[in-house]
């Protein structure tokens, strides 16, 4: 069974920012051999591992988690420095002084340049400085530079997972690569007791046009299909009026994009196993893969199972185990149970 | 025919987004005999080169230049307008436009004409009528029109003209039809000449559903940050650019590859885009059915949606020859 | 060449202005047995005492800080997040999603995530009082067992090699002066000297004013960083210094005017032994030697300053060259210092 604390931190230091997803392949491909019957990658980076079901004649399941982590990317080599663009969004407010790693021939580890506050006017300090106008500063001169850094290279927080209290970490690209492997646990859980074919795909390219999740749901052609993608947790300076807290269980979301009775079933499965859940309310655009899978083809049942994280795409998301935990428990309880109703209704036939 | 000839005889024709059928016979005229013709719904027109190999290639330009599309005639007989594509509406107004019909006309806006942020809501079409009746023996509420096409040369192989990052595409993918018709390639391709990419890539996606290539490359435009106040590191004159991403997509690794690998053989100069460019028919290939491996090649402009849309014609040659490297090379 | 695994210890070290024990037993450890004389007095300070092979007409004194610019904190929320200040001078702007350790306890500074800002908020900086450090406790009560109003919090130690031949690390400010004057008690001097190593210097140059009061120095030259802005779109004198360039000498900063006599000793030598150097193109910033300067009957000091860049965050930078350049101009400051004739009162 994956032991989801070694994971983070293993994960912490993997990079698979928006276009470069592929460089995580062989991590993850490494936690789903021996769980499932099947892993291939296809021209877009996309990840997919198929378990198939004892039963005969068994539906499809598609699981989506997202495989790219937000991050950023070179445009310009200036002088011994590096521009860049984010992948994703990033709030300028990290950037000050923030540690990144330039991920070309090998890691290499820099730091933003910040103007310094006496070469800035009163009116300067009132605003943040955006990242177009925001240099990288490597520490190599501009000859060794464009040796081991190509425009197109893309560029992470730096990794390193830090343990707080009660069970809660901290690290970056827990968005969504953790979820990833809450549903490679939920797999290894429900193994033996499957009742879908299951396909987990792990998806490129969500935090920029959720082009892997569009084109897998069209491939895949599943029945039904589930979306695991992180929400906020709540935490001082960011309250909400519908909020979920931190080590207070999974979350599932309704929403008029998506298949309400679905969201309903699984509400249902939860609170019989158990499983410690909030309900989100989400109307309209969640934000997330399951808006596309919902509307592949001809349609697909969906739905939003979240994993509460606070401070998302920063440096230092952080998550509580047990809340991990709890997300992996409904998943496995999903694949097992296959009593959900999913298809067309004729009336007359 | 050189590409500048065939720019010259796309320019006859207006195109603003919803009537590139205008354009159809005469691409047909300039690629004559060899390909299969077909047109469909949206107004996609694909010329297709066949061969046995089982796959095929989709090489892709818009046909639809930005415009406006009459909506209302006032009792005054000014014509209240839609804009189609994203031009920049306070450089357009106070231009000359003409209708498809050949009716000209001027481009204003409330405010007698000045504004620093002009809207949709803002604008009308003058055409000199003194009432609505009058103004509707000349044209009517659907009718379509464009900035008037005066192209004009700068040194070197420069152009200006308005609509041109769509009429020089497109030209760019003739040309290099016409290389590639004189030397069959193994695999089949597709030369589609999109429908409604300035309404927001709406006909692209059908063309790519119907085709089902193997693969895909779209040719587009990219702005120049070679002028003061524009931002990247494209430059007029220095290639056509291969793209990596801009606002809505990020091409297909091993295209971009493939489209180097080909540049390099050739000895193309080439530059590399990473841009905040929206309004490319790439993201909807990209997006297409299960995924097509989707590159993408820009021209660059300056002046981009102004009535002075200025490229160089070597960067177009450059674009068609580049084309043809990777046909090849596939 | 710079003896990198001690700076790495150095920089490592939780080292807060008022805080700086762990600091002071590491460079204790390393000086010990070249000292003739060691003391800590009453504010904290680390003073050492050294022979050389004779006795200079000028008492020289040599002065670094071991305080870094850290937070402190205030209090806390009903989530169990806990309210800070800053010790020191930190720009507020570099605060968010940084890691950062309240003794050995591992914390993040909270940062609000993008999705849930305002467009207004996306575009202003975050003030102090809005932030909070998540150290994972559940509640205020959780928060309490393990953190107290006024414990300290400084950056995560993240000491790493960079680029060619720089290092980034938090605390290059003053951990270099440390190390520099680390090694320079190790080595056999012509004269006698005297070392502080000294106490908040981040806020208010405050060790130093009382050492210098108790070791009544003639001479003194005060060895820190200063900001280094030779980044892309910085022109001219907003450059302050450069990397690779030199120990930094000002002619005149915030909070000390130099005397000129001292400098033109130094550079003279330097050019005589080549030895890279450059002047502070801005008059900012301030050091020990303002304190040094003043103390009790006056003292005339010089500053030798590293150029790192982004100084006062958890990433700053500095290149090696530097530092070994200003290991040779500090040995060769004990030759002419400890050479000058004594000044008439």
């Amino acid at each position: 069974m994956i032991d989801l604390k070694k994971e983070i931190h293993r994960l912490s230091e993997i990079t698979s920012i928006t276009s470069h997803e592929f460089l995580a392949h062989g991590y993850f491909r490494s936690l789903c051999e021996g769980v499932f019957d099947e892993i291939s990658t296809d021209d877009s980076g996309n990840l997919i591992a198929v378990l198939k079901s004892k039963r005969k004649n068994a539906k499809k399941l598609m699981i989506d988690a997202h495989l790219d982590e937000i991050g950023f990317i070179v445009t310009e080599i200036t002088g011994s420095f590096l521009k860049l663009r984010s992948m994703g969004g990033i709030a300028d407010a990290v950037l000050p002084a923030c540690e990144l790693v330039v991920h070309g021939k090998h890691d290499i580890p820099a730091v933003i340049a910040s103007k310094p506050p006496h070469a800035m006017t009163d009116a300067d300090r009132e605003k943040l400085v955006p990242l177009s106008e925001m240099l990288l500063d490597t520490g190599y001169d501009h000859q060794q530079l464009i040796q081991l850094v190509s425009v197109g290279d893309t560029v992470g927080f730096k990794g390193g997972a830090v343990e707080l209290l009660n069970g809660r970490l901290a690290s970056k690209g827990l968005d969504d690569r953790l979820c990833a492997l809450c549903v490679i646990s939920a797999v290894q859980q429900a193994k033996e007791t499957a009742s879908y074919d299951v396909y987990a795909c792990f998806s490129v390219q969500e935090e920029t046009s959720s082009l892997g999740a569009i084109t897998l749901a069209y491939s895949v052609c599943p029945d039904l299909a589930v979306a695991v993608d992180v929400t906020h947790a709540e935490h001082d300076g960011s309250k909400s009026s519908n909020p979920v807290e931190m080590s207070a269980g999974t979350a599932v979301s309704v929403s008029d994009t998506l298949s309400l009775s679905f969201a309903r079933y699984l509400i249902g499965l939860a609170n019989d196993s158990n499983i410690p859940l909030t309900v989100c309310a989400e109307p309209s655009y969640t934000g997330t893969n399951a808006h596309y899978i919902e509307i592949s083809r001809a349609g697909v049942p969906t739905a939003l199972v979240s994993l509460p994280i606070r401070y998302m795409h920063t440096p230092s998301e952080a998550v509580a185990l047990s809340d991990c935990e709890s997300t992996a428990q409904l998943l496995a309880k999903l694949i097992s149970d296959g009593s959900f109703e999913c298809g067309e209704v004729e009336i007359i036939g | 025919m050189t590409l500048l000839e065939i720019l010259r005889t796309l320019e006859k024709k207006q195109t603003v987004s919803g009537n590139e059928s205008a354009v159809h016979g005469t691409v047909k005229d300039i690629l004559g005999d060899g390909f299969r013709y077909s047109a469909d719904a949206l107004g996609n027109f694909v010329a297709t080169l066949e061969s046995s190999t089982g796959k095929n290639i989709m090489l892709s330009a818009h046909a639809d230049q930005p415009g406006f599309i009459a909506t209302h005639i006032e009792d005054s007989g000014l014509i209240r307008a839609a804009s189609v594509g994203n031009l920049h509406l306070n450089c357009c107004i106070n231009s000359p436009v003409e209708f498809e019909n050949g009716v000209k006309g001027v481009l204003s806006c409330d405010a007698n004409g000045s504004s620093n942020d002009v809207k949709d809501a803002m604008l009308f079409c003058d055409i000199g009528a003194g009432s609505r009746r009058d103004a509707q023996k000349k044209v009517c509420v659907g009718d379509r029109f464009a900035l008037s096409f005066r192209s004009v040369r700068l040194m070197g192989n420069k152009i200006s003209a308005p609509g041109l990052a769509a009429k020089l595409c497109c030209a760019a993918l003739i040309s290099a039809a016409e290389t590639i018709k004189a030397d069959p390639p193994k695999h089949t391709v597709h030369f589609v000449f999109s429908a409604q990419n300035e309404a927001g890539s709406r006909g692209i996606g059908a063309a790519a559903y119907s085709l089902k290539p193997s693969c895909a490359v779209n040719l587009g435009a990219c702005a120049c940050g070679d002028v003061p106040g524009a931002k990247g590191t494209i430059k007029l004159s220095k290639g056509p650019a291969i793209k990596i991403s801009d606002k809505s997509s990020i091409c297909t690794k091993s295209m971009i590859t493939l489209l180097n690998d080909a540049a390099n053989a050739e000895g193309l100069s080439v530059q590399t885009e990473i841009s905040e460019q929206t309004g490319s028919d790439t993201a909807a290939v990209l997006k297409s059915c299960g995924g097509i491996p989707t590159g993408a090649i820009s021209i660059p402009f300056r002046y981009m949606r102004t009535p002075t849309e200025t490229a160089d014609i070597k960067d177009a040659e450059t674009a068609a020859k580049l084309i043809c490297a990777f046909v090849n090379s596939y | 060449m710079a003896d990198l695994a001690l700076l790495e210890k150095l920089c490592r070290a939780f080292g807060p202005s008022g805080n700086e024990d762990r600091v002071r037993s590491i460079i204790i450890n390393e000086i010990k047995p070249y000292c003739t004389k060691l003391r800590i007095d009453r504010t904290g300070n680390l003073i050492a005492f050294k022979k050389g092979a004779a006795v200079p007409a000028n008492k020289l004194l040599f002065a670094a800080h071991m305080d870094e610019v850290a937070l402190m904190v205030t209090g806390f929320t009903e989530s169990g997040c806990l309210t800070f200040d800053e010790v020191g001078g930190i720009d507020e702007r570099i605060l968010p999603a940084k890691r950062v350790r309240i003794g050995k306890l591992p914390g993040v500074i909270a940062s609000k995530p993008i999705h849930c800002m305002t467009k207004n908020e996306r575009t202003k900086p975050m003030k102090i009082k809005d932030l909070v450090i998540d150290i994972g406790a559940r509640d205020r009560e959780d928060a309490k067992k393990y953190v107290k109003i006024g414990d300290y919090v400084a950056f995560e130690p993240n000491f790493t090699r960079f680029g060619t031949n720089s290092v980034l690390s938090k605390a290059l400010d003053d951990r270099i002066g440390c190390l520099l004057l680390t090694e320079l008690l190790k080595k056999q001097l012509a004269y006698d000297i005297t070392v502080v190593f000294t106490v908040q210097e981040e806020c208010g140059l405050r060790g130093s004013a009382t050492a210098a009061f108790a070791e009544q120095p003639d001479i003194a030259v005060a060895v820190d960083s200063t900001t280094a802005c030779d980044i892309e779109g910085i022109q001219g004198a907003n450059v302050i210094c450069e990397q690779k360039a030199g120990a930094v000498i000002s002619y005149i900063d915030k909070a000390t005017v130099y005397p000129r006599e001292l400098i033109d000793v130094l550079t003279k030598a330097a050019d005589r032994e080549k030895l890279p150097y450059q002047f502070k193109r801005l008059a900012t910033g301030g050091n020990d030697s303002a304190s040094l300067q003043r103390s009790a009957k006056g003292a005339k000091v010089l500053s030798m300053s590293a150029p790192v860049r982004y100084i006062h965050s958890p990433a700053s930078t500095a290149n090696t060259a530097d530092i070994e350049s200003m290991e040779k101009m500090l040995l060769l400051a004990v030759n002419e210092f400890g050479a000058l004739p004594k000044e008439r009162q």
